[in-house]
């Protein structure tokens, strides 16, 4: 798994890559396309601050993966900080010793739900 | 040079005219004309710093700024301004969340509780804060000043954690695994001084100089916290439910513009990323920087992408959020109005009391009033057998402690039993939402105050006996002035403790129409 511009990696055919998603700020509040254009979501956990899920990439060069995640918060009044940071990361599970990949999306408090959309290219 | 058009969008009920691009792309002038001609229009402003709040959190966090490359992210921030303006002011003031989430946890009582010396409260709520603003600035106590009372509050862990330094939010999850911090983290205590000067609320200059009563709360129940693993399945049914579908359909949203819209779409990428680009190299960036930059763009996404029939691509990504907020706001609503129930013990010291003439106590001048303890239970709830509303009830007893062996006086003063239903009112022929507030209190005074009043309707009371008040208020709010008109019945067995304008018995009523003719 390689990283390209604007949420865009490159991938190996068949290559598994969890996402695990985390936030500062609980509860977590975060949704996927599902299933991901292009996959399907596996083992998938959740945790009141936590979410991990795997998907396995196409077989074929040129296809792709594409899904968004669309974050939320459920801040109340009084806490400390009004932003709900989620740091996602992916990982190669085919490729362990591929450097992970970190990427984030903050809420503030009122204005969500905030989406970012992720892309993998099979080359 | 502005431009004329006028967008016209469809957001549920809520029928939206603007241009974002009024005031040029240089600047994010309201949309005032609109605006002015119906309450429910809102500015390009309101979109405009919702932008630039989201570009100051996203700033530092990694690829968070890529949202901006999204136009899921300008009709979203469109959404929530539109949401937020079409709910009754009333509403709008109490809550940040554009769901009209009802976030505010109602139920805290940061100021003396209703056993203290000063206080104004008849009942005391259900719980008190979580989380105190950190005295007042570096994190360990709360401080309120009202009339010559200053008060300070505090729950233990959240102390300790601020004197640590470690993050709320980090002990909040980790709490818990822990029993003490857990029960810890439910008990506050607060204290209150006479200062002898009065101060404002947020003062944090007040010297105490007399200490005057400790209050020692802990929640036997209380799960209205958002972040209570409680409503864990509640928010993991939310996320994979409708904001998933919110995924799912923002996803669809900008696919559809790629497919159908290729060279607009191309055009306002390669912009947009330009403009961030340009903002990015900017030497000591302003925030009137990043709001040229957000007015641009936004302008740009209305003149490539949301002008005319490409408004309908985004109709399914709007009724996701609409859902969404609407799943939203009932999970909240939820929360808030659970059941809590509390106890309360609270100390007050008369040792500077001197007390008064007695008409059943003989005592030489200089004798000194007893310290008083109350014991408080405290329960409240909401929605109680599908009736929209909040109920709070409160059993108390307050003893005389520490008596001098001059006086001679039983332990009990008073046993009391209190309650209050707040209704909300849907509005009527036009009208916004009111309130009518039903209480009740009965108290049987067995000993005659000695030193600190009873108070019972704001009256000062010292007969013994039992006393029964019930009382309903209905305050109409009329037009969006502001003015209200207040309706109120109170009925008592002692016509002393009836403020209404006209009695009939031991009932009052009183009406107030003045203020209605005053502002027109």
């Amino acid at each position: 798994m390689k990283a390209l511009l604007h949420n865009t990696f490159q991938v190996g055919a068949g290559e598994v890559i969890q996402l695990a998603t985390k936030v500062d700020n609980p509860p977590l509040l975060a949704g996927y396309t599902t299933p991901p254009h292009g996959s399907k979501w596996a083992k998938v956990k959740k945790t009141n601050a936590t979410d991990t899920r795997e998907f396995t990439c196409p077989g074929t060069t040129g296809q792709q993966v594409t899904f968004a995640v669309s974050c939320a918060e459920a801040i109340p009044t009084g806490a400390p900080s009004k932003v709900a940071v989620y740091s996602l990361s992916f990982s190669s599970l085919t490729n362990p010793k591929d450097s992970p990949v970190n990427s984030g999306i903050a809420v503030p408090q009122g204005l969500g739900p905030i989406s970012q959309t992720y892309t993998f290219i099979v080359q | 040079m502005q431009r004329s058009k006028i967008i016209t969008l469809l957001f549920g009920a809520t029928i939206i005219s603007r241009s974002f691009c009024q005031g040029g792309t240089g600047g994010a002038a309201p949309v005032s004309d609109v605006a002015a001609s119906n309450p429910s229009q809102t500015d390009n402003s309101g979109i405009v710093a919702n932008l630039v709040t989201i570009y100051k959190a996203n700033e530092s966090v990694p690829g968070g700024l890529e949202i901006f490359q999204h136009p899921g992210t300008y009709i979203t921030q469109i959404r929530n301004v539109a949401a937020k303006a079409a709910q009754p002011a009333a509403t709008t003031e109490n809550n940040a969340s554009v769901a009209g989430a009802v976030q505010n946890r109602t139920d805290q009582q940061t100021t003396a509780p209703a056993g203290a010396p000063s206080s104004t409260s008849t009942t005391s709520t259900g719980s008190t804060p979580s989380l105190l603003s950190f005295a007042v600035e570096s994190g360990a106590l709360t401080q309120s000043v009202k009339g010559t009372t200053t008060t300070v509050q505090a729950t233990v862990p959240n102390v300790i954690k601020a004197v640590n330094g470690t993050r709320f939010m980090s002990f909040y999850r980790d709490e818990p695994s822990n029993f003490l911090a857990h029960t810890l983290s439910t008990t506050s205590i607060s204290a209150s001084f006479n200062t002898g000067s009065s101060g404002s609320s947020t003062s944090t200059s007040s010297s105490p100089s007399t200490f005057s009563s400790a209050t020692v709360h802990v929640d036997l129940r209380n799960h209205r916290d958002p972040r209570d693993r409680k409503w864990l399945d509640q928010w993991s049914s939310l996320s994979n439910t409708q904001l998933t579908a919110v995924a799912n359909d923002v996803l669809g949203y900008e696919q559809s513009l790629q497919q159908q819209m290729p060279s607009q779409y191309g055009q306002w990428a390669s912009d947009t990323q330009s403009t961030l680009a340009k903002l990015a190299a900017t030497k000591l960036m302003s925030d009137a920087d990043i709001q040229n930059a957000m007015s641009s763009v936004l302008c740009n996404f209305e003149k490539l992408l949301y002008s005319g029939s490409s408004q309908n691509f985004a109709n399914d990504y709007n009724k996701a959020l609409q859902v969404y907020a609407a799943a939203d706001a009932a999970v909240l609503d939820k929360i808030s109005t659970s059941f809590v129930s509390s106890f309360e013990y609270t100390f007050v010291n008369q040792a500077s009391v001197a007390l008064p003439k007695s008409t059943t106590q003989t005592y030489s001048i200089g004798t000194i009033a007893p310290d008083l303890s109350t014991f408080n239970f405290i329960f409240a709830g909401g929605n109680l057998l599908g009736i929209k509303g909040t109920l709070t009830a409160n059993a108390s007893a307050t003893l005389f402690t520490a008596a001098s062996s001059q006086l001679h006086v039983a332990p009990v003063r008073d046993y009391k039993i209190s309650g209050e239903l707040d209704l909300p009112i849907p509005p009527i022929a036009g009208s916004k939402k009111s309130t009518i507030d039903i209480s009740g209190l009965f108290q049987d005074l067995i000993q005659e105050p000695l030193g600190q009043a009873v108070m019972v309707n704001g009256v000062s009371v010292s007969t013994r006996g039992n006393i029964w008040l019930g009382q309903g208020k209905w305050s109409i709010p009329m037009g969006s002035s502001g003015v209200t008109i207040p309706f109120s019945v109170t009925g008592s067995n002692r016509t002393d403790l009836i403020k209404e304008t006209e009695i009939r018995g031991t009932f009052g009523i009183s009406y107030n129409l003045d203020s209605l003719f005053a502002k027109q």
